[in-house]
């Protein structure tokens, strides 16, 4: 099969996954017991009044037409409305989104360099005193959970040492945001050249970051340094070495080969964290996405609850096709 | 899975580490048995006046803000979250194995289907879901275990599948079939036994992933109730009290849950390297 049927294939497979993933969503919210019509009405509310919003929202009609509304609405991009915001659920994610996706990109880049160089040193020089430290890392940071790392580095940096702003938003209390461009407060202060506003986001997003990054990259550091050392028993990597070649340029070679393993591992940490840095966004009153969905969550906001579940994991499945993608074209030996 | 004694004996010479794993994973097994019945205090009942009471030889780890002895509450503990993260990893695995093995010995059209169904469960918000699902369908121990099941499904899957697939195509499967030998009969002897390795191995890894899954859920609230000992709502009540001085009712559960994560993690990267021909 060429690359182009096979990329094909896969575009052609992700109409019904997505399809899936709202149908799985459709029945998830149908699952979910007590009558959605009476929490919209109120408990005041009359016989007439929770029969009229029964029939407004089509939770009178039979289950197979409600499904097919369901579909035609997201198809439109419409998730319904939310019960808490009383504003459109897709305006409230598109509103919380950028917040979420600047703080887990920013995070993700700190892993990606921290991990990727340490993992590559550790496979040239293994059994070093920098490889135990390095593995032993890998090793802790990841079997505390990360809301035990936030907690512990608040208390002790901003707490004790104040050296970080409070864990309150994105930006200091007394700033007014920049004015929306992308979402994304960096490069909007950026643009508007608002520089005390970019410097509060840069002060604010760096703990959270910070922590997501160093628990995450733990399992980016493992990859790396497992896929650089299986690199260097490979026989070009002997070839190159008997060439007389600078280890700059054998270590090159050699993570030139690993680089996809890791870039996929960072890939698929990017989907999870969408949804996974919900305790980061607590903790920072981030006002994120994860916030909003146990927001949601709590007060059974069903809507906004299957709003978000849709959103995140149909971007994650955005970021798995990319990955392979990717795959495809950066590594010749791949034929699909 | 070559698990002999001598491989054994091996790994003992050449790997401490994995034998501090395989102690530690020891350990919790017994507490999940004996726990509730050697803890000095009753986990599940404050002492009235004793709230907050640094560690001292009364209260070895001292108590908490309802006045529950966090030690007795640390041995207790692993009882409900072993219970949560083996059931949930079983689960995963006994749906896990039989779709890898279709997945992989009948290729085309079902095996992409399977596996593209893996990338929608893959790809839902582990966490919100879990929450979601917690929250809504009441706060048990077993709901938290259908949702560890689920979300780690796909992972053995896989796993099971790509195990396949190297298998099928090996000499002695190709010398079974010329003799004739029927597909269930080479799955169910030849295939499943060779694949089952890597499962096993991985099943430590989901155990200690499992844990920090309920760990996160019991901080946000959709965890296990209250009076349940659990590590992790422990950390997550007590977090509270980090700021004012009090550490120990987070910092001692805090440390045995990260003791029992990265035992699980160190014996399951230790067998995983055992049952991985490539990397012996």
């Amino acid at each position: 099969m060429t690359a182009g049927r096979y990329i094909i294939r896969r575009l052609l497979f992700l109409v019904p996954q997505v399809l899936g993933v709202t149908t799985i969503v459709f029945i998830l919210i149908r699952l979910l017991p007590g009558d959605p019509a009476y929490l919209v009405a109120g408990s005041l509310a009359t016989k007439d009044v929770i029969a009229s919003i029964r029939e407004q929202m089509g939770l009178d009609r039979p289950i197979w037409d409600q499904y097919l509304i369901y579909l035609g609405h997201v198809a439109r991009g419409d998730l319904g409305k939310s019960w808490l915001t009383s504003s459109q659920v897709t305006e409230d994610i598109l509103q919380r989104l950028p917040a979420t996706l600047e703080l887990i990109t920013l995070a993700l880049i700190l892993a990606f360099s921290i991990a990727l160089p340490l993992g590559m040193l550790t496979a040239l020089r293994p059994g070093t005193v920098i490889d135990r430290i390095a593995s032993a890392y890998g090793m802790l940071a990841g079997a505390m959970p990360d809301f035990w790392w936030a907690l512990f580095l608040v208390f002790l940096l901003f707490g004790q040492l104040h050296v970080v702003p409070a864990p309150i938003g994105r930006i200091d209390l007394a700033l007014l945001p920049p004015p929306q461009v992308t979402g994304f407060y960096t490069i909007d202060s950026i643009l508007s050249g608002d520089w005390p506003v970019f410097w509060s986001t840069l002060a604010h997003l760096a703990l959270p970051a910070f922590t997501l990054a160093f628990v995450y990259a733990g399992p980016i550091l493992k990859m790396a340094r497992s896929t650089v050392s299986q690199a260097l028993l490979g026989n070009f990597i002997q070839y190159a070495r008997a060439s007389g070649l600078p280890r700059r340029i054998v270590a090159w070679y050699a993570l030139r080969n690993a680089l996809l393993p890791v870039i996929t591992m960072t890939g698929i940490t990017y989907g999870y964290l969408l949804g996974g840095a919900v305790l980061i966004e607590q903790i920072f009153a981030w006002g994120g996405l994860g916030q909003y969905a146990v927001q949601a969550i709590t007060s059974s906001d069903y809507m906004a609850v299957s709003g978000v579940v849709l959103v995140t994991t149909v971007f994650s499945l955005l970021v798995y096709l990319a990955v392979d993608l990717l795959y495809l074209a950066v590594d010749p030996r791949i034929r699909y | 899975m070559n698990l002999d004694g001598r491989h054994l004996r091996y790994l003992i010479k050449t790997r401490p580490v994995a034998l501090g794993g395989a102690v530690i994973v020891a350990v919790a097994l017994l507490l999940a048995m004996i726990g509730p019945l050697i803890a000095p205090y009753d986990p599940t009942t404050a002492i009235p006046g004793d709230q907050l009471q640094p560690p001292s030889l009364r209260h070895l780890m001292g108590t908490d803000g309802n006045g529950m002895d966090v030690f007795s509450r640390v041995i207790a503990s692993p009882r409900t979250d072993l219970t949560i993260a083996i059931l949930g990893t079983l689960g995963a695995i006994a749906v896990g194995i039989p779709l890898g093995l279709v997945a992989g010995y009948y290729r085309g059209f079902l095996s992409e289907l399977l596996m593209r169904v893996s990338d929608i469960v893959q790809s839902f918000p582990v966490f919100i879901l879990g929450m979601a699902l917690v929250v809504v369908t009441g706060q048990e121990i077993r709901n938290v275990v259908y949702v560890v099941a689920i979300v780690n499904c796909p992972i053995y899957v896989r796993l099971v599948r790509g195990q396949v697939l190297f298998l099928r195509e090996r000499p002695f499967i190709e010398a079974a079939r010329v003799l004739g030998a029927r597909d269930s009969w080479l799955i169910r002897e030849h295939i499943f036994p060779n694949a089952i390795g890597p499962v096993v191995a991985n099943a430590s890894i989901t155990i200690g992933w499992a844990i920090l899954l309920t760990a996160g859920l019991s901080f946000i609230g959709a965890g296990v109730r209250v009076p349940t000992p659990e590590k992790r709502q422990a950390i997550a009540v007590g977090a509270k009290n980090i700021y004012t001085g009090e550490w120990w009712p987070s910092v001692f559960p805090g440390v045995a849950l990260a003791l029992t994560v990265l035992g699980f993690a160190l014996l399951g990267e230790a067998m995983v390297q055992m049952t991985d021909s490539t990397r012996r």
